[in-house]
This record gives C-alpha cells, sequence and structure tokens, in this order.
C-alpha cells in the first residue's frame, strides 16, 4: 500500500508537466505562451500545446491555478493559496530527496 | 495544419473553455513535429474524461434496471413477464457484469481511501471480482424459482476474469482521465499542512 502524502503526486505521469507549469507560475500569472517559454527556459523541456493545455486543465480542475479575466484571448493564470501550498509541499519534498541523494554520491 | 483544425479534436465544452487561449498560443508557437500527436494524446484523454463516466452511467442504469428485474421476479416468480428489452444477450450480460464489477471495484476503493487514508493496490482487483461473483449467484437464486428468467452463465473462471479486467481496467481509464467518481477537492487536507 501506498501512503498517501502528496496531492500533486496523484496526477502520476502527469505531474511533471503539472509541476513545470506551477514552478512556472510561482513568480507571478502567465499566460500559455509565456509559460511554455519560460518552462523552456527553466527546464529544457519543450512543452507540446496538447501536454501544455493537459497540464492546465488538471491544475485547474484541481483548484491549484486560476484564470485572470483578460480582453485578450490569451488568458493568464495564477497560483491560487492551495496550490501554492502544493507547490511548497512538493518542492521541500524534492529537496530532501536531493539532499539525500548528494549524500550517498559523497559517500560512494 | 491549422491551429483551429487540432483544435477540433477536442470535446464541445473543452474548446468551449481553452479553445481561445489554445489556438492563440498555437498561432505565435507554430506547429513543431510530434505537436500533432502530442495534442491528440491531450484530446483523446479530454474525450476519455467525457465519455467513460456517461459509460458508466449507463451501465448502471442497465444494471439497476436488470438487478430490480431480477429482485421482482425473486419475490413475485408467478407475476413476472420479462421486458423484451431486458431479456439480454450472453454478450450484454458479460459487459453488463463488466460494467457492474468495475463500478463497485471504484467505490471500494475510494470508500477504502476515504476510511483508512490510504491507496490500495489489491482493493479494485478484489471488489472486482467480488462483485462479479456476487452479481452471478444473486442471478442463480432468480433462476431455480424462475427457470424462464434471464441469467448470466454461472461460468466462476469467466466471472474471475471479468472482474480482474474490470477493476484493472476501471483503475487504467482513472489514472489517464481522472477520478471517475467524485472529483478530487481543491484542498489540502493530508499534507499536514495549515491551511
Amino acid at each position: 500500500m501506498t501512503k498517501h502524502t502528496d496531492d500533486l503526486q496523484d496526477l502520476g505521469r502527469f505531474s511533471e508537466p503539472a509541476l513545470l507549469i506551477m514552478i512556472s507560475l510561482a513568480d507571478g500569472p502567465k499566460h500559455g505562451y509565456a509559460m511554455t517559454e519560460d518552462i523552456a527556459r527553466i527546464s529544457g523541456q519543450k512543452l507540446g500545446p496538447g501536454t501544455l493545455y493537459g497540464g492546465i486543465t488538471r491544475l485547474e480542475a484541481r483548484g491549484w491555478i486560476e484564470p485572470l479575466p483578460s480582453d485578450d484571448r490569451r488568458r493568464p493564470y495564477k497560483l491560487t493559496v492551495s496550490g501554492h501550498k502544493v507547490l511548497k509541499h512538493r518542492l521541500a519534498a524534492i529537496k530532501a530527496m536531493a539532499k539525500i541523494a548528494t549524500t550517498r554520491l559523497a559517500d560512494a | 495544419m491549422k491551429p483551429q483544425t487540432l483544435l477540433r479534436l477536442y470535446p464541445r465544452k473543452w474548446r468551449e473553455k481553452y479553445g481561445e487561449e489554445f489556438v492563440a498560443l498555437v498561432e505565435v508557437t507554430g506547429l513543431h513535429p510530434g505537436d500533432v500527436t502530442d495534442v491528440a494524446r491531450a484530446a483523446a484523454r479530454e474525450w476519455l474524461k467525457v465519455l467513460a463516466p456517461t459509460g458508466f452511467r449507463l451501465g448502471a442504469l442497465y444494471l439497476g434496471c436488470w438487478a430490480s428485474l431480477l429482485g421482482f421476479a425473486y419475490l413475485f416468480p408467478n407475476r413476472t413477464e420479462v421486458p423484451s428489452f431486458l431479456v439480454a444477450s450472453d454478450h450484454v450480460r458479460a459487459v453488463s457484469i463488466f460494467l457492474l464489477s468495475a463500478i463497485v471495484s471504484r467505490l471500494c476503493d475510494r470508500a477504502f481511501e476515504l476510511v483508512r487514508g490510504e491507496k490500495s493496490a489489491v482493493m479494485p482487483r478484489v471488489a472486482g471480482v467480488v462483485s462479479a461473483l456476487l452479481m452471478n449467484v444473486a442471478a442463480y437464486l432468480v433462476h431455480l424459482r424462475m427457470p424462464h428468467v434471464i441469467l448470466p452463465q454461472p461460468d466462476v473462471a469467466v466471472v474471475i476474469m471479468l472482474g480482474t479486467l474490470a477493476g484493472r481496467t476501471a483503475a487504467a481509464i482513472e489514472a489517464l482521465s481522472g477520478p471517475l467518481w467524485t472529483p478530487r477537492p481543491p484542498s489540502i487536507r493530508g499534507l499536514g499542512l495549515s491551511a
């Protein structure tokens, strides 16, 4: 049995694009194109339009991001309060894992 | 390929909500190799979200009618006439057992998760098999009193196979398209964080 510890991981193989989208929105609202460019810059991955909007759809359904009103066709999104906390929690878990991995590599 | 053509791959509701911004994005970025398959996969997942719950609801409706008939026939064996639309073929009965097993296995899985706060790897399969077996037992009991009433063939091997397959299929659909029964609440409960 798997302990239910991290809601973002519930997205399974879709959790990585979702995490990248949330990281991209961490410094402020962005629309789809700005997210794609930002994610490519920070991770080296170019998310396809299907993957990007699949992630946006899932995150919005969970209430972790929300759209902002816009007169433009390009609608910006921002992290919600719960999205912010989920992201912080996930990043803390990654940081702890990276610390263990680094220690083990140094000991090897 | 035009962005509008790609957009048509998505369900109508999705297009209404995200269509404009999706087209605006593709117009700016252009289409790269692999984008068409990327969009096709994403669109297929959105369709799955639309179609899977509908299929399960239809299956549940049919099974509800069927179960009511079985119950009524068992209680009043001399007064029951089987409506023709419920006299199912073997294939329909097999699909019915499959759907019921999938439904029950998902419900048991959710119930287990709610009560224990944990996911179970075994529960969906066990629940699928048990529900398929119970359905056959119920139908067989009715058949004892009313031999002409429809019933699935009580083949244990087939039932176990269907039940297991149903549990796995429901889990796979859920993994692809999100929860079938209750949308996950947007809460942060279980993370050990204060709101």
